[in-house]
Formats: structure tokens, sequence, C-alpha cells
């Protein structure tokens, strides 16, 4: 399990690498930019959901912020609301409804293509995070717990971000590949690693329909805290172009249980 | 079966139990007891305490017995019984002949299948009970000769006692319930295949009680109505109601696969679903203190709706042992490990849960501990 996992994720990174090597030096097109305006590069990643009985739907909560620090000040910060159904106690489908606030200071005149992207705006996504395998078995001697359980699974998002300019859309289309281990007894520590892909949409005519770039999220988790619905993950985002900066943020979800 | 070497190896259980820490749990058996968990909520019971009214082992599936050497399991379970015997009850929680429950006398599997049995039934002391449940695989493997196979079990293991207190019930491919008194504790015992089976469950022969899914859910009704001060019910049947396994469509490639297409055996089929939904609502009224299961070769400690808490102990073979996922309702899983889960009901209040846990070479002991009822 953690040797194919592994295999999948360096054959993603492998298979992204070279689009940013080839993108030195990066003259920071527009192409690619809905990536960072939309929730794929907007909002922290989290592990996949604990599962829980087969019997029930379960509804739930999450409240995002993260902060993406980038160079050319073109920092931001982001928050949103989510409502996710966690189908049969297994797979996740969700949307996503947030605020995002770019710091940056461009001078339109001299950057007309950075300073595009520095007005407030909306987010909006809608997706699914899917389990595929979920196991234990084999990570119970790595971690000597019994109770260890990995999960991997595939994450599917479609992001829009109305305004980000003057009658500009903003849209994107991410998938990645997430990869945890759970364990712990009561309160259980999830550490996770997503490799990732997403497909700039060009839904405006500001927007190129080109851009495509790979990202890596990671990130730990800590599931149950105090009732067994609740969780927080402390997540990072590094998107595969030069410019792309650093996110790191919060999460927090509640699950209602029957 | 060598019951020299059964002596041997409970000597060697007596002395692995004495080794147990003095607190709770074994939290080093597990890698991360993080603060605030569960880690010590209840000492470990001495052997042969005055204070337990009645200690019930709960172990399952343990119908794949190694031939050569007794299990851990079964070893520690003689040993710890027969420290008091007139008050312990051994539950063995079905699938107790695998693969395929009793064949005909003629074939060459025969003398398996009794040897699988035997050792078993030596493992409750003279002066203990002990009950086996039928499970799937008793009921020939939820073949058409089912029905057959399982009177034929239980009339062997009647048969097979040598002096013991040992019995199947349900009896005769009978659904139940069947009640059992001790002390405090009502044991209530299930035959959930019945309900799964999709071959013939009754005959000229049958005798039951009730035959029909609705009798069934009445009669386990009113035995959940307390009768006495102190009332404790356990009931126990072979499928579990939740599980984090196999069965749950989790767990390895095949989860998603038992996930689109289940069987009467899982979790998500229809069949299965309509049979927790039948007793579950006989729980509603008055919610027994604990729901025992096996079917999944592995141990869980869940937290339940209908029924307080949730058992899951089939970890009783090890050839059979599973992985099990970890879900919002479990309070304790034990994975690839053999073992079995103790109950101590206490004179005048209070219910003790110990899960034992076994590693290949039977290193292991007290992994868990938790009041399930407090003193």
């Amino acid at each position: 399990m953690i040797a194919s996992a592994a295999l999948a994720v360096l054959a993603i990174v492998a298979s992204v690498t070279p689009l940013a090597a080839q993108s030195a030096p990066d003259p920071t097109p527009p192409r690619v930019e809905s990536l960072f305006v939309t929730p794929f590069g907007a909002l922290p990643p989290i592990a996949p959901l604990m599962p829980a009985n087969r019997d029930n739907h379960f509804w739930g909560v999450r409240l995002q912020y993260a902060h993406r620090a980038r160079d050319r000040a073109r920092a931001a910060g982001a928050v949103a609301l989510g409502i996710d159904l966690q189908w049969r106690g297994g797979s996740v489908v969700g949307v996503t409804a947030g605020y995002r606030r770019p710091d940056c200071a461009a001078d339109p005149a001299a950057e007309p293509a950075v300073a595009a992207f520095c007005d407030d705006h909306p987010i909006l996504a809608v997706g699914g995070r899917f389990n595929f395998l979920t196991g234990g078995s084999g990570v119970v001697a790595l971690f000597s717990d019994p109770s260890a359980t990995n999960t991997l699974g595939l994450e599917i998002q479609l992001g829009v971000s109305p305004g980000i300019a003057e009658s500009v859309t903003a849209c994107s289309f991410g998938l990645g590949i997430p990869y945890s281990v759970s364990f712990g007894r009561t309160l259980r520590l999830v550490p996770f690693l997503t490799p990732q892909v997403g497909w700039s949409i060009g839904c405006s005519d500001a927007v190129s329909t080109s851009g495509t770039r790979g990202a890596i999220s990671a990130g730990i988790g800590v599931q149950q805290i105090l009732v067994r619905g609740l969780d927080a993950y402390l997540g990072y985002q590094r998107i595969f172009r030069s410019d792309a900066g650093h996110l790191i943020g919060l999460t927090i979800s509640y699950v209602f249980l029957r | 079966m060598d019951l020299s070497s059964f002596g041997r190896s409970a000597a060697l259980a007596r002395t692995r139990a004495a080794a147990l820490p003095r607190h709770g749990t074994l939290c080093g058996f597990t890698a991360l007891c993080i603060a605030g968990s569960a880690c010590a909520t209840a000492p470990p019971a001495p052997a042969g305490s005055p204070e337990i009214e009645t200690t019930l082992f709960l172990i399952g599936d343990a119908g794949a017995p190694d031939p050569r050497v007794v299990g851990a399991p079964l070893d520690s379970i003689r040993a710890q019984a027969a420290a008091a015997p007139e008050r312990s009850i051994i539950v063995f929680l079905g699938d107790n002949v695998y693969p395929g429950g009793i064949p005909d006398e003629g074939r060459a599997e025969y003398m398996d299948a009794l040897r699988r049995l035997d050792a078993q039934i030596l493992s409750v002391p003279a002066g203990a009970r002990g009950i086996f449940i039928p499970g799937n695989h008793d009921w020939g493997n939820e073949g058409p000769d089912g029905l057959y196979s399982i009177r034929w079990q239980g009339a062997l293991i009647a048969g097979r006692a040598r002096g013991r207190d040992v019995v199947m019930l349900p009896r005769d491919g009978c659904p139940g319930p069947v009640s059992v008194d001790a002390g405090r504790l009502r044991l209530v015992l299930l035959d959930t295949q019945w309900w799964l089976h999709e071959y013939i469950v009754r005959d000229s022969a049958s005798a039951c009680a009730t035959g029909l899914p609705g009798g069934v859910t009445d009669s386990l009704r009113r035995a959940l109505v307390p009768d006495r001060p102190g009332f404790v019910a356990v009931v126990a049947g072979h499928h579990p109601l939740i599980t984090g396994g196999e069965h749950g469509g989790y767990c390895g490639f095949a989860g998603p696969y038992r996930r689109l297409g289940p069987r009467p055996q899982d979790i998500l089929s229809r069949a299965n679903r309509a049979m927790r939904d039948s007793i579950e609502a006989a729980f509603e009224p008055n919610p027994p203190l604990v729901y025992a299961a096996g079917h999944e070769h592995n141990l869980q400690v869940l937290g339940g709706r209908n029924a307080r808490y949730l058992l899951v102990s089939g970890a009783g073979a090890y050839e059979k042992r599973s992985c099990v996922v970890w879900l919002r309702e479990s309070v304790f899983v034990a994975q690839s490990r053999t073992g079995f889960m103790r109950l101590d009901v206490i004179r005048g209040g209070g219910v003790r849960l110990q899960v034992h846990v076994y590693d290949r070479a039977g290193r292991g002991g007290v992994a868990y501990t938790r009041w399930l009822e407090r003193p």
C-alpha cells in the first residue's frame, strides 16, 4: 500500500516537475493564475474524512482559512465555509463558498497582468473526495499500532471565482490523489500527502484555457477532538510554479453523527 | 487432542497473565495514547476476584485452530476461566468450524472438523459453561445443507462435551432468542444466520418457539425487559451491527467491490440491513448494555445507537486474522492479531470490559479495559 502510494506520488511529481522547470523564467502570464484565485490554490488541503458506519449518510460543515505568501506582493488570504455529505460513512461530496482578499498592491500601469487579479472576490467550489482503498493491515507494523488506518483516494474539485477583475471570472478544475495514515486512540493523528494537478479553465475571455500545473499538498490532522465529529487540519500547498509561493491554512470540520 | 500440550500452554498463559501490568491498558502496545484518551479507564480484574459475579468470555471465529498447538486466545481463556469456573461463561460467537461446518461423516475432512470443535470444547474448564452460537460457516458455509449441518454440529458438541457444560444455542437451526440468566446478567443468544440464509431454515423436524422474523423480534424485545435490580443485558449473535472490517466494505481491494455488490453477509446488503433493523428495533425500548458479535476476524469496541456498546470479537484464530478500519464510532480496534474479550459483571454494580490481544508468538495480554457500566 505504502509502496504503491509512494510510486504514485513519485510519478506525479516526476510528471509535473518538468513543467516547473520549463516555466523559468516565468513571465507570470494569466494562463494559470486561475489556480491561485479559485479554491484549488486559495483554500487549504485536508485529509480524507474518517470513515463512519455504513448505515447512514452524514452531513458535515467545515470552516477553512488559508494564506498564500507569494513574491511580488501577491499574497492573499481566503476564508470559506463548506457543507459536505459523507455517503454511507465513506466518500464525500461537498460545496464550498468563501471570500478571497488579495494583499497585492501592483501598479496597473506597470504590471497590468498582476493588477488584474488584485480585487477581492468570492470563491465557490463543488467537489468530491472518494475513498478507493481504506485499510490498515499494511501500516500496523510500521506504526506499531493495531488501530492504524490508511486511505488512498481521489479528489475532484471544480472551482469558480467570479469578479476577480471587472467582468472577469476565473475557473479551475483540480484532481488529487490523497494518501493518509491515521493512528492513535480517541484522538487520531492523520498525516496526509496529496499530489495534485490543476487546470485553468477558460470561463472568461481574459483567462486562457491552456494553463496546467502540478502541485503537492501535505498536512496533519487531529480527528475526534473532544467529541467524535470534530476534526482540525493544518495544511500546506506548493504549486509547481516559480512564483507560486506557499499556502498554509487551517480547516475545522464537524460531522453530525447519529 | 494432546491434553499434555494443552496443559503446558495453559501454564504459559497463566505466567503471561501474571506478568501483565497493574494499570488498565498496555499503552505500549499502541504507538500513541494521546492525552485525553481512554488508555486507563478501568483496572484489570484479578483472576477469581470475589467482587466478580459473572465473567463472560467472548471469542469468535475460532474454528480454524492451528493443528499443532493450542492458540493463545483459547489457552488464555481456559486459564482465566479455570480460576473461577463456577461463574465463568465462555461464548463462542460462531464460525466454530471452518470452512463449511461439519461435513458428512465419511469425508476426509470430517476428522479435521472434529479437531477444530474439540480445540474449543477443551478450552472450557470443568465447572464453567460453554455456549456455541452458530455462524454462517457453521450453516454449511451458507449452503443448501446448512440447516442439517448446524443440527449435526449441535449434536456433536453435546456428544463430545466429556462432562463439560457445553451446548449450542440457539439449538437446531432455530433463530432464538434464548436467554441465559446468571445473577444480574441476562445473556440473550441469537442465530443471526437464520435471517440471512438463502436455503431451507425449517422442516418438519423443527420445533422452534417462533419461526417468523416478527416473532423473533417480539421475543427479543420481551427478553430485554429488566426484571431484577441491577439488570444487565448482553445480546450475542454472529453478525455485527456495525463494523469497520471487510464485511463493512473496507479493507484492501475487495472493499469497493463489496460496496457495489454486497453479499448477505455484508453490512451493505439488503438482507443484512433488514436483519439489523429488526434487531435494533427490538432493542429500542430497553437497550442492552452490549451487543456482541464475531464474523469479522478482528477486535472492535464501538459505541452503538440502540445498544450502548457494540463488540466485535472474531479474532479467535490466527490464520483468519484480518484488517479493520477505525470508524467514528470506534472506541478500540485491533487488527492482524488474535484475541478475545472478557466482561466482568461486578456484584452490586459495574461491568468491566477487557480486550486481550496476542501476536503470532502468543505474546500479549490486556490491550484495553473500560467500564461499560460504572460501579
